[in-house]
C-alpha cells in the first residue's frame, strides 16, 4: 500500500519511527548479550549492568574460546560446524539422489518408496526422541558425529523440495539429453545438478541453520563435554545449585553460538529467503 | 504430476534410493515402530522385562492430572506464542510495506534473529530476567514489582512465551511482507480512489487478501510452538516451577529420560504423533485450497 | 544417408490405442512432413521414430535396421524440439558439443564440427553465450546446430517453428529447407501448420485421429484430397462442402448428372468458384462481407439455405455490392466428390 497512495511527510516519519522501534526492541536482547560479553563479572552481578560496551572484549572471548567452562568453546564450535555441515550436505546428497530416482524412473515399488520417504514429513524428531536414542545407542553412536548427524537426516523435506523442482524441468531437456546419448547418471550430473544450483544453495542455507541450532538431540546423544555442540553446551556452562554463573564467558559463548547462522542469513539473504519460502511451500 | 520421459531399469533407481531409504528405516520407522510397541508395555523397574498392558498406558495418561495439565499448558503456550509472534510481525510488515524505499533495509535488520537458536534465545532472555543479575528484573524491582520466574509459574510462562516468540517475529515478518507485496497495487489504489482511508483499506482489502499467508503462518507457528521450543523451556525453566511450563514435548523428554518411564513416554510420543498428523492434515488442506486460488 | 520405414506402427497408452497402424516408406534424402490437428498423434509417431516412446506394435526401421528396441542415441538420428530444449546452463558451444563429448570424440574434432555448424548457421559470434541471451530465432538455430553436428542419418523436427513470430517462421522455414538440401539428410518434420507442410515437404502425411489419411506430394494432396478431412485441413480458406441437393442453379441438373454415383458431398475450392450469369449458375448466394487482401479478395457468401461459402477472386472486389445476389459456378473437373464415409470418389 505504498506508492502513490501514501507518502505524506508525517506519515512517512511515523512509519520509520515505528520500524526503528521494532528493530530496537528486536535487537535489544542481543545488544545486551554483547555488552555482557565485554564487561567483567563484577560489573554484571551488581545490577544494573552497563548498557555500553566495556573493555574486556578480548579477554572474555579468549577465555571462552580457549578454556570455556567444561570444554573450550572452540571445540564446541568445531563440533557444531561438523554437525551442521554433515546434516546440510548429507541431507542434500541423499535427497538429490532419491528425488532423481522418484521423478525420472518408473520401476516396480516406486510408490512404496515414495510413501516410505514422504511419511517422514509428518513426524519431527522431537516426537520419537526416546526410541531414536535407543537405536543410536544400539549402533554405538553416542558421543559420535554420525550419531549427531544421521537421525536428523531422516526427513524428506529436502527430497520433497527437489522433487518439486525436478518436476518443473521441461521434459524435452531429458529427451534432448537422451538423443545426445546421455545415460541417466550423465544426465543427472551434467544437466540436472547444474540446473539445481540455486535450489541446492538455498536449501544449504536453511539446513545449515537447522543443523547448527539443534538442541534436544545433541543434549541426549553427547554426554562427554568433548562432543558438546555450542548451542547445547551453553546450558551446561551454568553451575548447578546456587553458584553464580560466569556471565561474561557465557554471553561471549552465546554471541559465538549465534554468529555463524546469523552471518549465513545476512550474507546469503536472497538465498535464505528463497530457501525459506520454497521449503514451506 | 508425472514426467513424460523416464529412464528404464530398476536397479539404478533402487540404488539411488538406498541411502535415504536406509536412513529412513533405521532412524525413522524403527524408532517410530518402537514408540508404538513400547507404548503397549510397562517395563519393570530394572528394565529386564516388560508387561503387556494394551492401552493401559494411554488410559493412565489420559487420567493423569499432570498429563492433562501439560495439555492445557501446551495449548496456552502455543496460542500465546502464535499470537505474540504474529501480531508484531504483521504490524512491522505493514509499516515496511508502506515504504517505497528502504523496506529491504528494514528486512535485513529484522530477519536475522530467525537464525538465533531457540536455546540461545532462551539464554538471552534468561539473562535479562535473571532474578539476581537481570537488567529488566532489576528495573521491575525499582518499579516495585518483584520478578521471580523461578518461583512464579505465571511469570515463568510469560518468559518462555516471549523468548519463544522473539526470533519467530522475524520469520513471520518475512512471510507477511512477501504476502503484502504480492497484493496487486491496483487493488489498493482502487480502494483509495473509492475513498477508503488507510486502516479502512487495511481491514477491508489487505487483511482479507492476506488471509492465505495468515492461515499458513498460524499452522506453522503452532507446529513451531509445539515442537521446536524445547530449547527455550529447557534453558529457562526446565519445565518448572511445579511443571508450570511443561509442554507435551518437554514431558516426553522429562518422563523418558529424566523419569525413565519408557512406557508412558512412548505412549506420549504416540499421542503427539496423532496431534502432528492432525496438524499436517490441516496444513495439506490449506495447500490444497491455495492451489485453487 | 538412410531410408526410414514404418510398418503397421501402433501406439497404445494403457488400453487406448492412439496410433492405429501407420505404414510409410521414406526414401533416402526425402523431406517428409507429418501434418495434422493437435492430438492427431503426429508427435507421438515422431517420438517413436526417435526412440523416446516405445513402439507398441509394428516395426520402425532406419536404414535397413529394425530399431524398435534401440536407444535414441544409437539410432543415428538428431531431433529439434518445439521449445528447443537447450541446456540453459551451457554455452551455445557446449550445447552443440554435448552429444559429441558423450560419444567421446577428440577435442579437436568436436571444435571443428561445432565451428562448421556454427558457420553454416551464422552463429559463430554467439558460441560463448547462454541460451537465455539469444533471441528466439538464434535459439532455433542453436537447436538446429546441435542436430547438425551429430551428422545424423535422419533429422527429426517436432514443430520447430511454432514458438517463432510469423516473419521469422517464414525465414527459418526457408533455411531449414536449404539446409536439408545441402546436407542431403532424410528429414521427418511434424507440424500443425499446413503452409509449412506445403512448402517444405517432398511428400506429406496428413494425419487425423491416429491414422494417415493421405500420403503424397503437396500439390497432389491439395488437388486430389483423399478424404473430406484432408480436403478441409489442407488449403486456406478451406474447401467448401455442399450436399448435391444444395446445387439448385439453372445449370445444376447437368452438373449433378455428371457426378459419380454414390456422391454424398461435393467439395469446391474457393478459387474454383467463379461469378457467372444466372443461366449458367449452379449455386447462388449473397456477399456477406469481403476481405480485400490486395492481390486477391475473399468473398464470404451466405446462401438462402443457410450455409456459408468462401470464394477467392483475383484483384479487388469492385462491383460486388453487399447483399447483392451472386450466381456461381465451377468447372466440373475442379469439383471433388465424396462418398458417405467422406472418402473421395475417384472419377473413372
Amino acid at each position: 500500500m505504498a506508492g502513490m497512495v501514501e507518502k505524506r511527510g508525517l506519515g512517512l516519519w511515523l512509519t520509520h519511527l515505528g520500524l526503528i522501534l521494532g528493530v530496537a526492541v528486536i535487537a535489544f536482547p542481543i545488544w545486551l548479550a554483547f555488552i555482557a560479553s565485554t564487561v567483567s563479572q563484577p560489573e554484571i552481578v551488581r545490577p544494573p549492568m552497563p548498557l555500553l560496551p566495556g573493555d574486556r572484549f578480548l579477554e572474555n572471548y579468549r577465555d571462552a574460546l580457549y578454556s570455556g567452562v567444561n570444554v573450550p568453546v572452540a571445540r564446541m564450535l568445531f563440533n557444531s560446524f561438523v554437525m551442521a555441515m554433515g546434516i546440510a550436505l548429507g541431507k542434500i546428497a541423499i535427497s538429490l539422489l532419491s528425488a532423481f530416482a522418484i521423478v525420472y524412473f518408473r520401476f516396480p515399488g516406486r510408490l512404496v518408496f515414495f510413501w516410505l520417504i514422504f511419511l517422514t514429513l509428518m513426524l519431527p524428531v522431537e516426537v520419537r526422541i526416546v526410541p531414536t536414542y535407543e537405536v543410536a545407542a544400539r549402533f554405538g553412536m553416542l558421543n559420535s558425529y554420525p550419531g549427531l548427524i544421521f537421525p536428523l537426516i531422516a526427513s524428506a523435506t529436502a527430497t520433497f523440495l527437489f522433487r518439486q523442482f525436478f518436476l518443473t524441468v521441461p521434459d524435452e531437456l531429458a529427451e534432448a539429453a537422451r538423443v545426445d546419448g546421455a545415460r541417466p547418471m550423465r544426465f543427472f550430473v551434467d544437466i540436472l545438478l547444474p540446473m539445481s544450483r540455486t535450489n541446492i544453495a538455498a536449501l544449504f542455507v536453511i539446513l545449515f541453520i537447522y543443523g547448527w541450532n539443534q538442541y534436544l538431540w545433541p543434549l541426549l546423544i553427547t554426554t562427554e563435554p568433548e562432543m558438546n555442540t555450542i548451542v547445547m553446551g551453553i546450558k551446561q556452562m551454568f553451575p548447578a545449585g546456587d553458584d553464580v554463573a560466569d556471565w561474561p564467558v557465557i554471553m561471549a559463548t552465546s554471541i559465538l553460538a549465534m554468529l555463524p547462522p546469523v552471518l549465513v542469513v545476512m550474507f546469503m539473504q536472497k538465498l535464505f529467503v528463497r530457501g525459506l519460502v520454497e521449503s514451506e511451500k | 504430476m508425472e514426467k513424460r520421459v523416464t529412464f528404464r531399469g530398476w536397479l539404478l533407481p533402487v540404488l539411488l534410493l538406498a541411502p535415504q531409504v536406509a536412513v529412513t528405516l533405521v532412524f525413522f520407522f524403527w524408532p517410530a515402530g518402537q514408540a508404538v510397541w513400547q507404548s503397549l508395555f510397562i517395563p519393570d523397574p530394572f528394565g529386564l522385562s516388560a508387561q503387556f498392558v494394551g492401552l493401559g498406558n494411554f488410559e493412565f495418561l489420559l487420567k493423569d492430572p499432570y498429563y492433562r495439565a501439560s495439555f492445557v499448558t501446551t495449548a496456552i503456550f502455543s496460542s500465546l506464542v502464535t499470537l505474540i509472534s504474529m501480531v508484531p510481525a504483521l504490524w512491522l510488515a505493514v509499516l515496511a510495506d508502506r515504504l517505497i524505499k528502504g523496506s529491504g533495509t528494514y528486512r535485513s535488520l529484522l530477519i536475522w534473529p530467525y537464525a538465533v537458536a531457540p536455546a540461545v534465545a532462551g539464554v538471552l532472555w534468561l539473562f535479562m530476567f535473571n532474578t539476581r543479575v537481570g537488567v529488566i528484573a532489576w528495573y521491575l524491582g525499582l518499579l516495585g514489582y518483584d520478578w521471580n520466574h523461578v518461583l512464579n509459574g505465571t511469570e515463568a510462562m510469560g518468559l518462555v512465551v516471549v523468548a519463544s516468540s522473539w526470533g519467530r517475529i522475524s520469520y513471520n515478518f518475512l512471510f507477511f511482507l512477501a504476502g503484502l507485496q504480492a497484493i496487486p497495487r491496483s487493488v489498493i489504489e482502487a480502494a483509495a480512489i473509492d475513498g477508503a482511508r488507510f486502516w479502512k483499506r487495511f481491514w477491508t482489502i489487505v487483511f482479507p487478501l492476506l488471509s492465505p499467508t495468515t492461515f499458513f503462518l498460524l499452522v506453522v507457528n503452532v507446529v513451531y510452538a509445539f515442537f521446536e521450543t524445547f530449547g527455550v523451556i529447557h534453558t529457562i525453566t526446565g519445565g518448572g516451577p511445579q511443571q508450570a511450563t511443561t509442554t507435551l514435548v518437554y514431558k516426553v523428554f522429562a518422563d523418558g529420560f529424566v523419569g525413565q518411564d519408557l512406557g508412558s513416554s512412548a505412549a506420549q510420543s504416540v499421542i503427539l504423533l496423532v496431534v502432528v498428523g492432525i496438524l499436517t492434515v490441516i496444513q495439506f488442506r490449506w495447500i490444497e485450497r491455495r492451489v485453487h486460488y | 544417408m538412410a531410408t526410414v520405414g514404418l510398418t503397421d506402427v501402433r501406439k497404445t497408452f494403457g488400453r487406448t490405442e492412439v496410433i492405429h497402424g501407420i505404414d510409410l516408406e521414406i526414401a533416402d534424402g526425402e523431406f517428409i512432413v507429418i501434418v495434422g490437428p493437435s492430438g492427431c498423434g503426429k508427435s507421438t509417431l515422431l517420438r517413436m521414430v526417435a526412440g523416446l516412446e516405445t513402439v507398441s506394435a509394428g516395426e520402425v526401421r532406419i536404414g535397413e535396421r529394425r530399431v524398435n528396441e534401440v536407444e535414441p542415441m544409437d539410432r543415428d538420428i538428431a531431433m529439434v524440439f518445439q521449445n528447443y530444449a537447450l541446456y540453459p546452463h551451457m554455452s551455445v558451444f557446449d550445447n552443440m558439443a554435448y552429444g559429441l563429448r558423450i560419444a567421446g570424440r577428440p577435442k579437436a574434432e568436436i571444435a571443428e564440427r561445432v565451428r562448421a555448424a556454427a558457420r553454416m548457421l551464422q552463429l559463430e559470434e554467439y558460441l560463448d553465450r547462454r541460451p537465455r541471451q539469444l533471441s528466439g530465432g538464434q535459439r532455433q538455430r542453436v537447436a538446429m546446430g546441435r542436430a547438425i553436428v551429430r551428422k545424423p542419418a535422419v533429422f527429426l523436427f517436432d514443430e520447430p517453428l511454432s514458438n517463432l513470430d510469423a516473419k521469422l517462421r517464414v525465414q527459418m522455414r526457408l533455411e531449414i529447407k536449404a539446409l536439408q538440401r545441402e546436407l542431403g539428410v532424410t528429414a521427418l518434420y511434424v507440424t500443425h501448420d499446413q503452409v509449412e507442410a506445403m512448402t517444405l515437404a517432398d511428400r506429406m502425411v496428413v494425419m487425423n485421429e491416429g491414422r494417415a489419411e493421405q500420403v503424397g506430394a503437396p500439390l497432389e494432396v491439395y488437388a486430389r484430397p483423399a478424404t473430406m478431412f484432408v480436403a478441409g485441413f489442407i488449403g486456406s480458406p478451406p474447401m467448401n462442402f455442399l450436399a448435391p441437393a444444395d446445387l439448385n442453379g439453372a445449370a445444376a441438373p447437368a452438373l449433378l448428372a455428371a457426378l459419380p454415383p454414390g456422391t454424398a458431398a461435393i467439395g469446391i475450392r474457393p478459387e474454383h468458384l467463379e461469378l457467372v450469369p444466372a443461366d449458367r449458375a449452379v449455386l447462388s448466394g449473397s456477399a456477406r462481407y469481403t476481405e480485400a487482401l490486395g492481390a486477391e479478395t475473399l468473398i464470404h457468401l451466405a446462401r438462402p439455405e443457410g450455409q456459408t461459402l468462401t470464394m477467392r477472386i483475383a484483384g479487388s472486389p469492385e462491383g460486388i455490392a453487399p447483399d447483392a445476389p451472386l450466381h456461381l459456378a465451377a468447372a466440373p473437373a475442379t469439383i471433388r466428390a465424396f462418398d458417405r464415409e467422406g472418402r473421395a470418389i475417384v472419377p473413372t
